[in-house]
């Protein structure tokens, strides 16, 4: 139980191999989630865990139930705020990126995802539409994106793992930010139509990325439209 | 003799001189042009490359795969070493060495066991083949394939794969375990060594590493299926954010269970302060450095030593109400009617007169009326209780009042009686 680790999770941040790979490392240690447990109990928390191998992190304790209810319901009730900028930006990185799924370990280049941009006037004016903080429409997709990425690994969703080719790294907090989407997907039925193509359809279809790229993104397209007309 | 040595040793010279041709035949067909004729006419003049349509030229399956396994680069879905064939070979050959043995051929038994050994190595580089290809599978997650539905086709194919695999490791065990037991009957000892050496005690290894892989496969798939939904997700939010610009969020109804998963990590801000007592050089150190920056300490004059009080009295002090002479000369009347022979001033009762008399000499000035008197002095009277009797005159015609002109006072009843006696 380093006093590292402990810090770090009473700090509120999501350890995983990615973003604390020492903390993360001590707590896979055999024995070591449960004397930290114990030693969380104490101070009214426990440590809890994305899935089975997923990111620890400090929960409160059960009896605060309540008031964890009360804050998730008001994070969903405010989900443009809490959590529209974030779904906005990894949804253009997800159509920028070929390949793209989103989970902790994969890495994302500045130049890759500009290169896509640069290449599809939509995916310019979705990364312009962004209200990333700090940026104007005075800057380039270039600085924009960076500032796009920086903005991601500010909030703790990326590392950054190579900074000479500005390639950054998604941590296991996004696991959290799955979960929210998948509990909204489940009970919100206006979120149950597919953005995206039956994976299973047909071998042809899925048989590009690229095919699923330019799929979405004309549905995208074509709902954006339909919202402005 | 020497024609196959020297076969092989031009064949082994022509993929060297080609050899990056043959490196980008790998990745897929090539052609003819320029320097390249030369090659292309070597390499299929060898049959390592194959002419499948105008100009466009692949190379044998065969040498990819040897190639393949060698750098562990392998196509998607390519299907695992089939072991059926392989088994009935060696039980086939088990089968020949038997009747030659039993016949008495001993060059054709020889040749069997030849062969027998061949199966043997066969099936061994087969078993190992497919571990290795499943092993670069699972480790590369299916990099063969881009698209996340084709991973997770390829996935369940390697399933199916994988079980098949199993199905016929089973059947390879019972099929060398039935021979082996044959070959102990007949008398076949270096036949039983060479099964139980080169596949038996293999076995447990092999079984284990598929074992291995098939939880991974297994939970490849499921990772890929939660991969695909994970997207899905998103971009349909993404989709519902774009869409409902004016909407906030979602007004659900969270379960205590749910939102123990979807709460945010507690924060507990922590800070600390110095241990002065700590003795740590490094401790010790910061504090006196700390120490030192603080400003000056302003040292106060001490009082002197405080003394207890001196007490001078407890007695509290109790003021006289001053008394009028009113009261005085009232107070005197009172007196001379219940004791008359203390003041020796005989039946003198009444209030006019006492006042007249002693006035003066009580210090009762002019100030007050008769009638002042009177009112006063019958209503002190008879507060110290004495009977006070007035004296008034007949009321005449019309008259509803009684006036009064003077009082006498005079003990109660019992109280006259008892001082008399």
């Amino acid at each position: 139980m380093k006093p590292e680790t402990l810090n770090t999770l009473l700090a509120g941040h999501f350890v995983c191999q990615y973003a604390f790979p020492e903390a993360y490392e001590d707590l896979s240690e055999q024995g070591e989630p449960e004397r930290v447990d114990q030693w969380l109990q104490s101070l009214d928390r426990r440590l809890a865990r994305l899935g089975d191998d997923g990111a620890f992190f400090v929960a409160p304790m059960q009896v605060h139930t309540n008031e964890q209810v009360a804050k998730v319901k008001a994070d969903l009730a405010r989900f443009r705020d809490v959590y529209g900028l974030l779904v906005e930006m990894l949804n253009l990185v997800r159509l920028t990126k070929e390949g793209f799924r989103g989970v902790p370990g994969e890495y994302v280049q500045l130049a890759d995802i500009l290169l896509k941009v640069n290449e599809d006037t939509t995916l310019v004016g979705r990364l312009r539409e962004l209200r990333i903080p700090g940026a104007d429409s005075r800057l380039s997709n270039n600085e924009l994106l960076r500032k796009m990425l920086e903005k991601l690994r500010a909030d703790g969703y990326l590392v950054l793992s190579n900074p000479s080719t500005e390639t950054y790294q998604i941590t296991g907090k996004v696991d959290h930010l799955h979960a929210v989407m998948q509990y909204l997907v489940e009970n919100v039925p206006e979120l149950t139509d597919n953005a995206l193509p039956d994976t299973e359809l047909s071998e042809d279809e899925a048989e590009s990325s690229q095919s699923d790229l330019l799929r979405s993104t004309n549905i995208d397209r074509h709902v954006d439209q339909g919202g402005r007309g | 003799m020497n024609e196959a040595p020297n076969l092989i040793q031009q064949l082994l010279k022509a993929l060297a001189d080609h050899s990056d041709l043959v490196s980008e035949a790998i990745r897929g067909p090539v052609s003819t042009g320029g320097k390249r004729n030369k090659g292309v006419d070597a390499l299929i003049r060898m049959r390592a490359l194959m002419p499948v349509d105008e100009d466009t030229y692949y190379l044998n399956p065969l040498l990819r795969e040897f190639i393949g396994d060698y750098v562990v680069s392998y196509g998607a879905f390519r299907q695992l070493a089939q072991l059926d064939m392989p088994i009935r070979q060696l039980r086939l050959e088990f089968d020949n060495l038997r009747e030659f043995r039993r016949e008495g051929s001993a060059r054709d038994a020889d040749r069997a066991m030849d062969r027998l050994d061949d199966a043997v190595v066969r099936i061994g580089f087969f078993m190992d083949q497919n571990l290795q290809m499943l092993g670069a599978k699972v480790t590369t997650n299916f990099g063969d394939v881009d698209s996340v539905a084709g991973k997770i086709r390829e996935n369940k194919f390697y399933i199916e794969e994988v079980r098949r695999f199993s199905r016929q490791i089973v059947s390879l065990e019972a099929k060398v375990q039935e021979m082996e037991h044959d070959a102990v009957g007949m008398q076949m000892p270096e036949v039983r060594r060479l099964l139980n050496v080169r596949i038996l005690s293999r076995l447990a290894d092999w079984t284990a590493r598929i074992a291995d892989i098939q939880r991974v496969v297994s939970k490849n798939l499921f990772a890929l299926r939660q991969i695909a939904g994970q997207q899905r997700n998103l971009a349909n939010v993404a989709l519902w954010l774009s869409k409902n610009r004016m909407s906030d969020g979602f007004e659900l109804d969270v379960a205590p269970d749910a939102a123990a998963l979807l709460a945010a990590p507690a924060v507990l801000a922590t800070t600390w302060n110095v241990d002065v007592a700590d003795n740590d050089a490094a401790v010790a150190h910061g504090v006196l450095a700390a120490a030192k920056r603080l400003p000056p300490i302003i040292v106060a004059p001490k009082p002197g030593p405080v003394e207890s009080p001196e007490v001078i009295t407890t007695t509290q002090v109790v003021v006289e109400p001053v008394v009028e002479p009113i009261d005085d000369l009232i107070d005197a009347y009172v007196e001379n009617i219940r004791h008359p022979e203390a003041l020796r001033i005989g039946n003198l009762t009444s209030l006019l007169q006492w006042r007249e008399r002693f006035g003066e000499a009580f210090g009762l000035e002019q100030t007050i009326t008769d009638e002042e008197w009177l009112l006063y002095a019958c209503a002190q009277i008879a507060s110290a209780g004495l009977q006070v009797e007035v004296v008034a005159r007949t009321r005449g015609p019309g008259e509803y009042n009684d006036v009064f002109t003077d009082a006498h006072a005079r003990l109660p009843g019992a109280m006259a009686v008892a001082l008399n006696s």
